[in-house]
């Protein structure tokens, strides 16, 4: 259904790290966009599941790097978070990927997301300093290291 | 069992600790349940975690012009682009007779000079802060 295929490509990592953000509320992707922008961090945004397909295509034709971390809600319209997840793994795109879950965190999602790859699981509502730890810890980067 | 009124939440977002402090408890005077952030990124995070449903709507925003990453009338901004509802606010600025246009084009109930006058603000809280007669809480429930 969501016809993603990896195709190979190494891109460059870029100089700031990027981060695909997808959320489906557009307030709160926007408050995590302007959070992620202001540590010196690259941002992308999609605000459905098809949409984050779309956006990781999109890097690959264009020839663009692609994102060093996708940020996704599990509950995303057209294809949730995992689906999109399950679909990178089959196409076996060792993407970094972040789950976030409408909290209280469900355990099954959770040890689905695990089993899958996900670097981590964060559970709605989070703090700003969360956010960011988290953020850091997948991209496996030093705290406070990010280069505006 | 008592029934009683839920305070009205209002967002404090001002970065010098002390006038922080200080508003705060005015506000918990006036009757407020106050959520204090240090900066626009905090108060714009919040209000995205709010605008899910995982945290509360607050009533009235009371935000400095001017604070680190994000001021109070870029969150406004940023409100009005993301289409979000934008609460009662009250912009808190050093000269504010500079930024009263650009306040008013983004909504802002009023502009007070920083550091605001207790009286006043407080004159303004009780206006805008509408009592809320339908959310109840219960307590020992």
């Amino acid at each position: 259904m969501l016809g993603l295929q990896f195709i190979g490509v190494a891109a460059p990592r870029p100089r700031r790290p990027r981060v695909l953000v997808a959320e489906d509320h557009p307030l709160l992707r926007r408050a995590i966009r302007v959070a992620l922008e202001r540590d010196g961090y690259d941002v992308l945004e999609a605000g459905n599941g098809l949409e984050l397909v779309d956006r990781l295509q999109e890097t690959m034709v264009a020839g663009e790097p692609a994102p060093d971390l996708v940020l996704s809600d599990q509950g995303l319209p057209l294809a949730t978070g995992l689906e999109v997840l399950g679909r990178l793994r089959e196409a076996q795109w060792p993407l970094p990927f972040v789950l976030m879950l409408d909290g209280p965190v469900d355990g099954r999602l959770e040890a689905d997301a695990y089993r899958l790859g996900a670097r981590a699981v964060l559970a709605k509502p989070f703090g700003l300093e969360q956010l960011r730890a988290t953020v850091r810890a997948a991209l496996a980067l030093p705290a406070e290291e990010v280069t505006a | 069992m008592i029934l009683r009124p839920r305070p009205p939440l209002v967002a404090l977002a001002e970065p010098l600790p002390r006038l922080r402090r200080a508003l705060s408890a005015a506000l918990e005077a006036r009757g407020c349940s106050v959520l204090e952030v240090q900066d626009g990124v905090e108060l714009l995070e919040y209000l995205g975690q709010a605008s899910t449903g995982d945290e509360d709507w607050p009533q009235l925003l009371v935000a400095s012009e001017v604070m680190p990453g994000l001021g109070g009338l870029d969150v406004l901004s940023e409100l009005q682009e993301a289409g979000a509802a934008r609460p009662p606010t009250i912009l808190l600025a050093a000269r504010a007779a500079r930024v009263r246009r650009a306040a008013r084009a983004l909504g802002v109930a009023v502009v007070l000079d920083k550091p605001p006058d207790p009286a006043s603000m407080g004159w303004w809280v009780q206006r805008l802060v509408a009592p809320e007669p339908v959310r109840l809480t219960i307590d020992g429930w």
